[in-house]
């Protein structure tokens, strides 16, 4: 909640707009709106605030500055603000209806450093680099010392006299280019329209001394201004500071962007109406001129970077292309595009280079992932190297391609390449660790990347789940671990131990692996000599097809707690297994009876002659339990049964747990119903 | 669905994530399916209001004041229906719940890019969501991943990521956004409140009746 004071009573309360605690006073027209905003700390400080509260409560004027309340009233023009306040029909000043009518803009915000263009920080206080020449001391106006006003006649007279001094060839070209009309615009269009004829000589003067003082230069006509940039270009050398130049190009292509024939056109025809050649009429040629400029500045900055050290040439690149795109979210200046074009067919070749290398290091990774994952992570290791190599040299251009809502095709292909060995490793060979790497570092390196960005990070999103499944499985394995585990020492004299653990049941040195186990058998048997009871004897049997294990003991609290373990452990697996087995068709015996899936074959017993078997259904029979058997019964014919022993019978609780389990299952007609 | 059918193809993981994945898709799209995942008794509260776009007794700025809420199906409802919405430059929308008027919830949103701020009103007991927007939005045409929560964040939005990671528990984390839809803008500090919804703010918390914190 913010803090504020009351406009009338100076009292703190919790919100500028709300009703004061203390006098119960809300603002209620606009003036106290806004002085009321003024007195929060959303406009002031703490110190402010105690200011204003004491000049408040002791009848002093108010101090508040005027630039705060201008700040609230701009604010109380928010239409959603004025129909919570309950007077946005009556607007204290008129407002232009601003859209959407409730959304609060944010101020713009500041441009990032990078983006900048409006007075450019100066460049880092080092030895300036001087010029012995340049492109525009090349040109015919500076050849023969002509300006953009002197008439014919001037010109072939400068360029006579200055035949005595340079080249005659040279001035007899500089003199043609400038009085041939078809040759005149060029060098109109290569030289500084548009800047008086003094100052032109200043400015290609000094471009000799101190070429980087011409981006302090102010209010010269763009092309101007544009040309005399490229020929400072010409001053970078390869220990020139890349975030410097990085600037220097921004600030370059910005003004680019800026340059209208129509600029350009009226600049001339002034300066022809002076010198009496004819004026240009059609635009379209100052256009096709202007076409041509751009493709030379492009040329003039790339010259300038390719005599940069290649890795300072990539860090101007991308601080360029990330600062004139914000990251790749907005678009750059037709002439960074183009720049970035240049960039990508130069790097194309060792871009392929080291894509190859990425390839090679994928299938080397394929190859030994069936040997486990210490075999696969040096491969892993030098793939991250590689492909970090591959996006620094890649980023620019995947900057500029995002920002022309593209993806960059090499990346694009590479990040898939990438992340198909992710996903090989983990489906092929469940190397989770590797594959979440592999992942990361094609959402760190591909972020430029739209539809691998937000592919992959689904991708990541995924993995991170099933990381998080595993987490939890592993921890219900931990947990049914401890559940399962139990030992105790049985016997008086001579103790043998009985235990149970997710590595088997042990008993007396013999091992019975869990999965191994096939039958299982429990009870106790009482005893008492006369009617007085002596204790009793229990007994727990579990074994596989070829041997059993039988452990007799007296506490009841070691053989109930060993049995509720078994049960866990081994038990329910069995259960399962055995209504598989029925589902599959499987008939199994159970002492005298038959067990089907549908039902059981009992026995009819018979005073006289043999035992003969009936088969019923599971409605026609019940279960009941006596005299240390489980009992099966036709529920119509006494004589129809079966008991199968609980300690003597293998599975007879088995048995038992599935009958009775099935029973309260309505409608129950196969046993294995249920396993749905 | 795609890519994971690539990633998972033919494993068990594979057919759990479809699984999960078409219920998200149920859950962003299908209001029907938003309704099962009510309380019963609310669900029955919920159907037995009235099913309209804009309330017909409602006063003021539709969406903008709590006199007349933007009515939806539900607190899944609610984030369906602000996750469809953005502005008429093609912003969505990330927004919290600062909680409520009555039965009327505040939420405050703010652009994707940061430049625009809103404390909307919504009314969730409702058996579908509004066809309607607030002036000066538009129902979006991309996949309307959640992009709010029907909770309150102390460090709006700054604080997107651990929210979304905090749904993972409730299985919906998947529904929502890409972080890096917004990463930038956190990265850049690029979400501050201006002064008139600094002010709109101090006046809605003044009458909230209920309010989460964490």
């Amino acid at each position: 909640m913010a803090m504020a004071i009351c406009f009338k009573c100076g009292s703190a309360k919790s919100g500028a707009l709300v009703a004061c605690r203390n006098c119960n006073a809300a603002p209620r027209v606009n003036s106290e709106y806004a002085v009321s905003l003024a007195l929060s700390d959303h406009l002031s400080s703490k110190d402010q605030l105690a200011q204003y509260s004491h000049e408040l409560r002791n009848g002093k004027k108010l101090s508040v500055p005027r630039e705060a309340l201008v700040q609230a009233l701009d604010a109380l023009k928010d239409p959603q603000l004025l129909a919570m306040l309950g007077a946005q029909s009556q607007p204290a000043t008129p407002t232009p209806a601003p859209l959407p009518p409730a959304a609060t803009r944010q101020p713009p915000p500041d441009p990032p450093a990078a983006s900048q263009r409006v007075d450019p920080p100066p460049p880092p206080i080092k030895q300036e680099p001087r010029l012995t020449t340049t492109a525009l001391h090349q040109s015919a106006f500076a050849v023969l010392g002509v300006t953009t006003r002197d008439n014919r006649k001037r010109i072939v007279e400068l360029a006579e006299e200055k035949s005595l001094e340079l080249d005659h060839d040279v001035c007899q070209k500089a003199r043609s280019d400038l009085t041939n009309p078809r040759t005149r615009l060029s060098a109109e269009i290569a030289w500084l329209p548009g800047v008086s004829p003094r100052k032109a000589t200043q400015l290609v003067e000094n471009l000799l001394n101190d070429p980087m003082a011409i981006r302090e230069e102010s209010g010269l006509p763009t092309l101007a201004h544009l040309n005399l940039l490229a020929a400072a270009f010409e001053a970078v050398d390869g220990e020139h500071d890349a975030d410097d130049l990085a600037g220097f190009i921004m600030e370059a292509a910005y003004l680019a962007e800026e340059l209208t024939p129509e600029e350009v056109l009226r600049d001339i025809n002034e300066d022809r109406a002076v010198s009496g050649f004819p004026e240009v009429r059609a635009l379209d040629q100052i256009e096709a001129e202007l076409t041509e400029r751009k493709r030379y500045y492009r040329g003039a900055i790339k010259d300038a970077l390719d005599r940069l050290p290649p890795m300072t040439l990539i860090q101007v690149m991308t601080e360029t292309v990330d600062g004139v795109t914000s990251g790749g979210e907005d678009h750059a200046p037709g002439l960074i595009d183009d720049l970035v074009d240049s960039y990508e067919v130069e790097t194309h070749g060792i871009l392929q280079k080291e894509a190859e290398n990425v390839h090679k290091l994928i299938k080397a990774a394929r190859d030994h992932a069936g040997s486990g994952e210490a075999a696969v992570k040096p491969y892993v290791d030098k793939l991250d190297a590689v492909a970090r190599n591959w996006d620094k040299i890649a980023q620019p251009i995947q900057l500029s391609s995002k920002a022309r809502g593209i993806d960059h095709e090499a990346s694009r292909d590479l990040a898939y390449e990438i992340r198909g060995l992710a996903i090989d490793l983990f489906n092929k060979h469940d190397m989770l660790a590797h594959s979440k790497r592999l992942t990361g570092l094609i959402q760190e390196l591909f972020s430029e990347v739209p539809e691998i960005a937000d592919r992959v990070e689904e991708d990541a999103d995924a993995l991170a789940d099933i990381f998080q499944q595993r987490k939890q499985a592993a921890s219900r394995k931990d947990e049914w671990a401890r559940e399962i585990t139990y030992r105790a020492e049985i016997g008086v004299m001579f103790k043998d131990a009985l235990s149970i653990s997710p590595d088997g049941v042990s008993w007396k040195g013999q091992n019975f692996p869990l999965d191994s186990i096939t039958r299982v058998r429990w009870g106790g048997v009482s005893h008492s000599v006369n009617g007085i009871p002596t204790g009793t004897t229990y007994t727990i049997a579990f074994g596989n097809r070829s041997s059993e294990a039988v452990v007799e003991l007296k506490k009841q609290d070691i053989y109930s707690t060993f049995i509720d373990k078994l049960w866990r452990a081994v038990c329910v697996r069995l259960l399962a297994e055995m209504l598989e087995a029925l589902k599959a068709g499987r008939d199994l015996h159970f002492g005298d009876a038959l067990l089907h899936d549908d039902g059981i074959t009992l026995v009819r017993r018979k005073f006289l002659g043999s035992n003969e078997k009936v088969r019923c259904s599971w409605g026609q029979v019940h279960v009941w339990s006596a005299d240390g058997s489980f009992c099966i019964g036709a529920k119509d014919d006494k004589k129809v049964n079966a008991g199968i022993s609980y300690i003597h019978g293998a599975n007879t609780h088995i048995l038992e747990q599935a009958i009775r389990m099935a029973f309260k299952k309505p409608g129950m007609r196969r046993l294995s119903d249920l396993l749905q | 669905m795609g890519f994971l059918s690539n990633l998972f193809g033919g494993n068990k993981e594979d057919k759990a994530l479809r699984e999960a994945l078409a219920r998200i898709h149920r859950i962003l799209d299908d209001e029907k399916f938003q309704m099962e995942l009510v309380h019963p008794e609310m669900k029955a509260m919920l159907e037995s209001a009235p099913a309209y776009d804009k309330d017909p007794n409602g006063t003021g700025p539709f969406g903008f004041i709590e006199t007349n809420p933007i009515p939806v199906n539900g607190p899944i409802g609610q984030l369906a229906y602000l996750s469809r919405l953005e502005t008429q430059s093609g912003q969505r929308i990330l927004f919290h719940r600062l909680g409520a008027i009555g039965t009327v919830d505040v939420f405050e949103a703010v652009s994707f890019n940061g430049a625009e701020w809103f404390i909307l009103f919504v009314d969730l007991y409702h058996p579908r969501r509004s066809r309607l927007t607030p002036d000066g939005f538009r129902f979006t045409k991309d996949v309307a991943q959640f992009s709010g929560f029907h909770k309150f964040c102390e460090n709006f939005p700054y604080d997107f990521v651990e929210k979304k990671a905090s749904e993972r528990e409730s299985g919906l984390s998947m529904a929502y956004i890409a972080i890096s839809k917004v990463s930038d803008q956190i990265q850049n500090r690029a979400f501050n409140r201006p002064l008139a919804h600094k002010a709109k703010l101090d006046l809605v918390k003044s009458r909230l009746s209920s309010f989460q914190s964490q």
